[in-house]
């Protein structure tokens, strides 16, 4: 409808033209409805007025004119006669009809006033109605804001009242806060009085049991020395052991070397029992044999034995061979 | 005593195991030579080393690897299986039939050559210059000069030859025999000049026993000892002048002093039971013997410039043929027991005799000229074959087999070069 009115602009202005005149009359209608004007019924007689002629133009023409004037307005006359015959006919038909269409335009007239009778009785009622309901929401307006009103003075008064509590409540508890704190600084100096004095006795206790536990250390690093020492110890026959067996199971000697007493060699070794060298010292009644014997022992013995505990490692070690 | 009070750690090794060193001979390089030798060198080391006792070479067959010099050796390789020394070597040919025989011993424990030689060579002395070899590699292992490089004379019986009899001087490992004297009656008791270079023998060439000394390298002889009755078990002085010899132109056995230059005799037993088998202690001034005096033989000892005999060994029933050690600290003997006789070591200081082998019938034991050895015939079957023992008796090694019955063996002396 919207788009069908917006191809035709020019009808949409015509009908808002329309409108607002038909509207317009309606109004205009409606405000003198109460003095309503009554038309003038019967036919409206058509008069004929006769031209005025000229006297000079008619001086040569006159006569003649005058005849011919004669017949013709005889003529006339008798066609006007006719015709007014006719007319008179058609009148009368014509009389009949308006007096049909008057009653008719009557009776639509009537009809229409009874309706715009009704349509106002309508309006009037719609009105009266629309008035109610104004007043009717002007006076729940009214009381509503009245309603508002009280309500935010009772509120205000209320928030009053609550404050005027709260402020005592405040009080009150500022009141009770200062009390426990009070009593609670009371109650922590006691406490704190009570903590120094558990400190104190703590601490002589603890005095005490360092001292006991210093003591109760020492005796343990000393049995733990002496654990060490025995395990130092223990390594240390381990590791000569492990040497022995090593040395003593890679040595060949020469036969007949039974009875040679005792022959004492130096080993110097390295990191990992790497043998660096080998020293002869007192060897009595040795053979060139028999030292070769005991040196590529040595050697063969190589890498020689890690100890335990890398603190028993020994640079330097003193062998003494015997047969025996 | 300890050599330094030092040190922490003090460890007593006692015990170890009875052995000898183990020591490899790879084959020598001979790859360069226009003709293969006509020996093996290494086999002849390795055999020589293998006969003393002291030293073990390893089986060929096991040897891990194949080095000729020493910067071809993996030495972990030798370690690994179980070897102390190495021996490597190569001959090259300098000339046609000139050799130049190289070789190291190597310390596989310190990674490290001990000694390296090179020896020209020809043909015909190659086994002597394989034994010179083994003389360098024991002596520097031993500390004690090796005496491979030294001859041995013996007597050899062949009952299907020409002539029966041989008197043969060898290599000492019974190799390279060379003929003294051909006869087709016995020869005995050979005894070499000091100097090496002459052999005194018995021979009964003439029907009965009579002494001769011979020069080696000239085959000139002469005899020295024709007397009537027995003249045998001659046995030539350290320094070579006089031989000891048993006569019995006077009766029984007895000892004598032959002054080889003026032929002066000198009795020096005279006892009426066998006084026979002396031999001169190194420092030249006694004799030992072998005497039945006390009824069963046994050893005694006389001076050679006269007096009473003593007896020197008193264990068992039966102790001949005496061989003195050159320090004189011990005598080889055959020392005979419940009908077996072996071969036994008499400690002169200790009186401890030491049983060396466990043959039934062993004879004429003879020291090698440094006294780690000793040479012996030792009877099996019928037939008398060439042994050597270590003087600890734990190594006993039959010489290359001969042909023949195969008496008195001796050991010659050191030769001055």
């Amino acid at each position: 409808m919207l788009s069908e009115l917006r191809k035709h602009p020019r009808a949409l202005v015509v009908s808002l033209v329309f409108h607002a005149l038909v509207i317009g009359a309606m109004i205009i209608n409606f405000t003198f409805v109460d003095k309503p004007k009554t038309m003038k019924a019967g036919p409206v007689a058509k008069t004929v007025k006769a031209e005025v002629v000229d006297q000079q133009q008619l001086d040569a023409k006159t006569e003649q004119k005058q005849f011919e004037e004669k017949r013709k307005r005889e003529a006339l006359e008798a066609k006007k006669l006719a015709e007014k015959k006719k007319i008179e006919a058609e009148e009368k038909r014509q009389q009949e009809a308006k007096k049909k269409a008057e009653l008719k335009r009557k009776q639509e007239t009537e009809e229409k006033r009874k309706k715009e009778a009704e349509r106002k009785v309508a309006e009037k009622k719609k009105a009266e109605e629309k008035r109610k309901v104004e007043e009717a929401r002007v006076a729940e307006e009214k009381r509503k804001a009245e309603e508002k009103q009280k309500t935010e003075e009772k509120r205000k008064a209320e928030e009053k009242r609550k404050a005027e509590e709260a402020r005592i409540a405040e009080e009150k508890r500022k009141a009770e806060e200062a009390r426990i704190a009070e009593e609670k600084r009371k109650a922590e100096e006691k406490r704190k009085a009570e903590e120094e004095r558990k400190r104190k006795e703590a601490e002589e206790r603890r005095l005490a049991e360092e001292e006991q536990k210093r003591k109760e250390a020492e005796l343990k690093a000393k049995l733990l020395a002496e654990e060490n020492e025995r395990r130092l110890n223990s390594l240390r026959e381990a590791y000569k052991l492990a040497i022995f067996q090593k040395v003593k199971r890679n040595w060949i000697r020469p036969a007949g070397s039974e009875k040679i007493p005792e022959c004492w060699v130096r080993v110097l070794q390295g990191p990992g029992g790497i043998i660096l060298d080998v020293t002869f010292g007192t060897c009595k009644g040795s053979t060139a044999t028999y030292r070769a014997s005991i040196e590529n022992a040595v050697y063969k013995a190589e890498p020689l034995p890690k100890p335990g505990d890398p603190s028993l490692f020994e640079r330097e070690l003193n062998f003494n061979f015997r047969p025996e | 005593m300890p050599l330094t009070v030092k040190a922490a750690l003090t460890i007593e090794i006692t015990g170890g195991v009875e052995g000898a060193l183990p020591i490899a001979v790879v084959p020598f390089d001979t790859s360069r030579l226009s003709s293969k030798l006509p020996v093996d060198l290494a086999e002849i080391v390795a055999s020589d080393l293998n006969r003393s006792g002291v030293l073990k070479s390893m089986s060929r067959s096991k040897l891990p690897a194949n080095p000729h010099y020493s910067n071809q050796v993996q030495y972990a390789r030798w370690r690994k299986v179980g070897q102390d020394y190495l021996v490597v070597g190569r001959v090259l040919e300098k000339s046609p039939g000139l050799y130049s025989i190289e070789f190291q011993l190597l310390d596989v424990l310190k990674q490290k050559q001990l000694l390296g030689r090179s020896m020209p060579a020809r043909k015909r002395n190659l086994r002597s210059r394989a034994h010179q070899i083994s003389d360098y590699i024991y002596e520097q292992i031993t500390g004690t000069r090796g005496a491979f490089n030294t001859r041995i004379a013996f007597v050899r019986a062949q009952k299907d030859a020409a002539r029966k009899y041989v008197l043969q001087v060898a290599d000492t490992d019974g190799f390279n025999a060379q003929n003294v004297l051909e006869s087709d009656e016995p020869i005995m008791s050979p005894s070499w000049s000091p100097d090496g270079k002459s052999l005194a023998y018995v021979s009964f060439e003439n029907e009965r026993p009579e002494i001769y000394i011979q020069h080696l390298a000239t085959a000139r002889r002469s005899k020295v000892a024709g007397f009537k009755g027995l003249n045998s078990a001659p046995s030539w002085s350290p320094n070579g002048k006089f031989l000891a010899l048993v006569l019995s132109k006077d009766g029984s056995p007895d000892i004598y002093t032959l002054n080889t230059a003026t032929k002066r005799l000198k009795r020096l037993t005279t006892h009426r039971a066998i006084d026979t088998e002396p031999v001169w202690a190194s420092d030249g001034k006694t004799i030992i013997f072998t005497s039945d005096r006390a009824g069963s033989p046994q050893l005694y000892r006389v001076n050679v410039d006269g007096g009473k005999p003593k007896r020197v060994t008193f264990e068992g029933r039966y102790n001949t043929a005496a061989s003195l050690s050159p320090d004189g600290k011990y005598i080889a003997m055959v020392h005979g027991e419940q009908g077996q006789y072996k071969i036994a070591q008499y400690e002169r200081g200790t009186g401890n005799l030491t049983v060396l082998t466990d043959s039934t019938l062993d004879e004429s034991p003879s020291f090698s000229p440094n006294g780690k050895m000793v040479l012996y015939a030792s009877t099996r079957g019928n037939r008398g074959y060439l042994y050597a023992v270590s003087i600890d008796g734990r190594a006993k090694h039959r010489l290359s087999d001969q042909a023949g019955d195969i008496r008195e063996p001796v050991w010659g002396p050191f030769e001055s070069k």
